[in-house]
């Protein structure tokens, strides 16, 4: 299951827990764990808190995706060596 | 396994722990209220600020003590209440763990119930929110789930107190089974059993009680911190050592053993329960069908920029020419009157420096209000995240990989973000290429210089002019993106995943503070940087004689006036592009200020046919959307690249970018308007 996961993020592309979701036969919210683990693992990264001096006060920063509530995360060296080995 | 003890005054009374777990928000809280009534208990967990509450309640004879765990998703030692419930579990070993989950998301909720299970403690499992379940178009068969995980397993809908005094006796039933309970555990990925064999021998006889020695291994696999810790502790040396070498060689064995239990929820959910047909699909699958499609996306993001720059349009046009008309012509004309006797430089920095440029940029104010309300809106009702989502596409359509995807997303509020974004990605080329080319993503002020005088000059076509000019850029950095593609970023392969909100109506309260926000930031950078670049911008126009054309801004606006000819526009219209490095919003003041506006309180409206053609007024805005970015976004270029030099070409590149742009468009407009 994660392996799956795995395999689709190394296809390069953006994706929506929604999209992996419908891949993988399983609920967004499932998916949102499976993201957690891999977070945990080291193999995701969220792409917050980079965000420094130049965003304090910024009007924007409530809707801005580095300091707002919306999630993303990237797939970072590690999980790329993984997701390298899975699909190979 | 079941702790049977006398309790005073009741002889014979037998006394069970009962410990409820579950995750945040299943109703949890619901079944314990039900159960224990007004005999509960609160204080905090000893030594941390998490709240305990425990209750009592006798049934059918026996005494039971109901421990509230904390609600956690996982038990990963991540926080101190997943510490609070494995510890208690552990240490404590209730007779029974009543695992409360919300059927209508049984897969996310199994997840805790498998790391329950790996704790050894016996288990019964209350199958909550039934109704919601079955409103949502599950179908759930309890007695499969039952089956297939060793576990009673009971439907409730407890806010309605259905079935939990059924859950009840279920877990009573299991607290006095004589025997240990058994379950079906999810296993380790099949490659990674060997592993887990050789952590379990090196740790075998060093585990101490109440720690199962395989749940210790597990989570050593699992780089559990705490685990991992206390197993320092326990083994000697040498074990210790084999130990780190077997989970130095199998680092990637947390995704074993997450992947084993996966598959086992994938398998158990599938055998129990029937998600909802194809047909019942959600409202925001519906809207997603073509909110995020590849070509539809495209056209409802069109569609709907469209609707909000009408609306803006609409609702503030009107209203921004009533502020012109009936304040702030009057009052220029009042401070005239009123300043009539003071010397004639006061009178002219009062109406013509700070009225013309700081009022003028002023009464766009409604403009700008209604349009921040519009992005607002969409920002609160989730659209904006489809946005993104449906530019990536687009981008990567045209060769720009997702790499770059987070800093353009990021340039649309700001670019001093997206800049700062660029530090994702691990490679400097990479870095510096998105850093030179996120200035190309219309930031809100751009958008608002745009809105402004897009609904100036062409007051009948502003939707499309703006619509148009927002895509300019786009545009620009999708045909980047192909030499890009070409020359540099070569077989870059690299995925982000986003989180969509669901839709949702939207919250006033949110859109309000997101429009009182920015209203206040426009109105300090009006008081503060506006207002100083038109006072200066006035002072250069004003001395030394009083006349524009024998100004000092005059003597070196001549020499830009070729530059200006390229594009039909004259020196004036050059400088107040030039003054915009500062901030983008001093375009608008500062043409004011140049071509007295203040002073004939006719508004920006009057330039077009005199000092504008329609297509020298498209080229001054194809200009404006592509030139150089504004100070704090080079200062931020400087502090991430760490050199002047990237600055300098960011400067050069946009600023060559923006006189082809402009030229471009100005000969291409005179040819059809």
């Amino acid at each position: 299951m994660l392996e799956q996961l795995i395999a689709i993020l190394a296809s390069g592309e953006l994706a929506t827990t929604q999209d992996l979701a419908s891949r993988l036969s399983v609920s967004v919210e499932l998916v949102e764990q499976m993201l957690l683990d891999l977070e945990r693992g080291g193999y995701l990264a969220p792409v917050t808190g980079e965000c420094d001096r130049h965003c304090t006060g910024c009007a924007q920063a409530s809707s801005c995706a580095i300091m707002g509530s919306r999630r993303v995360w990237r797939v970072t060296d590690k999980g790329r060596r993984l997701a390298g080995a899975t699909s190979s | 396994m079941a702790t049977v003890s006398q309790v005073p005054g009741t002889p014979g009374a037998r006394r069970l722990t009962i410990a409820l777990a579950g995750q945040p928000n299943v109703g949890k809280s619901t079944v314990f209220n039900m159960l224990t009534g007004l005999n509960q208990h609160v204080g905090n967990w000893p030594g941390k600020t998490v709240e305990m509450r425990s209750g009592t309640l006798e049934h059918h004879g026996l005494v039971l003590d109901v421990i509230d765990l904390p609600g956690t998703y996982s038990l990963t030692a991540a926080s101190p209440e997943e510490v609070i419930t494995r510890e208690y579990i552990l240490q404590e070993r209730p007779d029974v763990v009543m695992v409360v989950i919300n059927a209508s998301s049984v897969e996310r909720n199994l997840y805790l119930v498998t790391e329950l299970m790996a704790l050894s403690c016996p288990l019964a499992i209350g199958l909550n929110m039934m109704d919601v379940a079955a409103q949502e178009g599950y179908t759930i068969h309890p007695e499969v789930l039952s089956e297939a995980i060793g576990v009673p397993v009971v439907p409730m809908t407890a806010a309605r107190g259905l079935g939990v005094h059924e859950f009840l006796d279920a877990a009573i039933e299991v607290a006095q089974r004589q025997e240990p309970q058994q379950v079906n555990r999810p296993e380790i990925r099949a490659d990674h059993r060997d592993v887990l064999e050789r952590v379990l021998a090196v740790i075998a006889g060093f585990v101490p009680e109440p720690y199962p020695a395989d749940w210790v291994a597990l989570k050593l696999l699992e780089g559990d911190q705490q685990i991992t810790g206390l197993v320092t502790d326990w083994l000697p040396t040498p074990a210790w050592e084999e130990l780190q070498d077997v989970l130095r060689a199998h680092e990637d064995a947390i995704v074993a053993v997450a992947s084993g239990r996966y598959a086992w929820i994938s398998q158990v959910a599938r055998a129990a329960m029937t998600r909802p047909r194809a047909g019942h699909v959600t409202i925001t699958q519906r809207i997603d069908a073509y909110a995020t499609h590849p070509f539809w996306g495209l056209v409802v993001l069109a569609v709907v920029m469209a609707a909000i720059f009408g609306l803006t349009y609409a609702i503030g046009g009107p209203m921004q020419g009533w502020v012109d008309s009936a304040v702030m012509g009057p009052l220029a004309r009042w401070t005239g009157a009123a300043l009539a006797q003071a010397p004639e430089w006061v009178r002219g920095l009062a109406v013509d420096g700070i009225i013309g440029g700081v009022g003028t940029m002023l009464t766009f104010l409604p403009i700008l209000v209604v349009f921040f309300a519009g992005m607002g809106f969409l920002e609160d009702v989730g659209y904006m995240a489809r946005a993104a989502y449906v530019m990536d596409g687009f981008m990567h359509s045209i060769g720009l990989h997702g790499k770059s995807f987070m800093p353009l997303f990021l340039g649309f509020g700001c670019n001093v973000p997206a800049i700062m974004g660029a530090r994702i990605l691990e490679s400097r080329r990479d870095r510096i290429l998105t850093i030179m080319l996120a200035p190309l993503v219309p930031c809100t002020a751009r958008l608002a210089v745009l809105t402004v005088l897009a609904q100036a000059f062409f007051p009948d076509r502003a939707v499309l002019v703006t619509v148009g000019m927002t895509a300019l850029p786009l545009v620009v950095l999708a045909l980047s993106g192909i030499v890009i593609r070409k020359v540099f970023l070569k077989n870059i392969q690299s995925a982000f995943i986003m989180e969509m909100p669901l839709y949702h109506l939207p919250n006033g309260r949110t859109i309000g503070m997101t429009v009182w926000q920015r209203t206040v930031a426009f109105l300090k950078k009006a008081g503060t940087v506006i207002l100083a670049v038109s006072v200066v911008v006035w002072a250069l126009v004003t001395f030394p004689g009083g006349d524009v054309d024998s100004s000092y801004m005059a003597a070196v606006g001549h020499l830009l006036e070729p530059v200006g000819d390229l594009m039909g526009l004259s020196w004036r219209s050059i400088v107040a592009i030039l003054s915009s490095f500062v901030a983008k919003e001093n375009a608008v003041a500062t043409l004011s200020v140049l071509y007295g506006v203040g002073e004939q309180g006719s508004g920006l409206r009057s330039l077009m046919g005199t000092e504008f053609t329609p297509a020298s007024g498209l080229a001054f805005l194809a200009v404006e959307m592509l030139f150089i970015p504004c100070v704090a976004t080079l200062a931020v270029i400087r502090q991430e690249t760490g050199s002047w030099k990237w600055v300098l070409v960011n400067v050069l590149f946009l600023g060559l970018l923006a006189l082809v742009g402009g030229i471009i468009v100005y000969h291409l407009a005179r040819l059809w308007l």
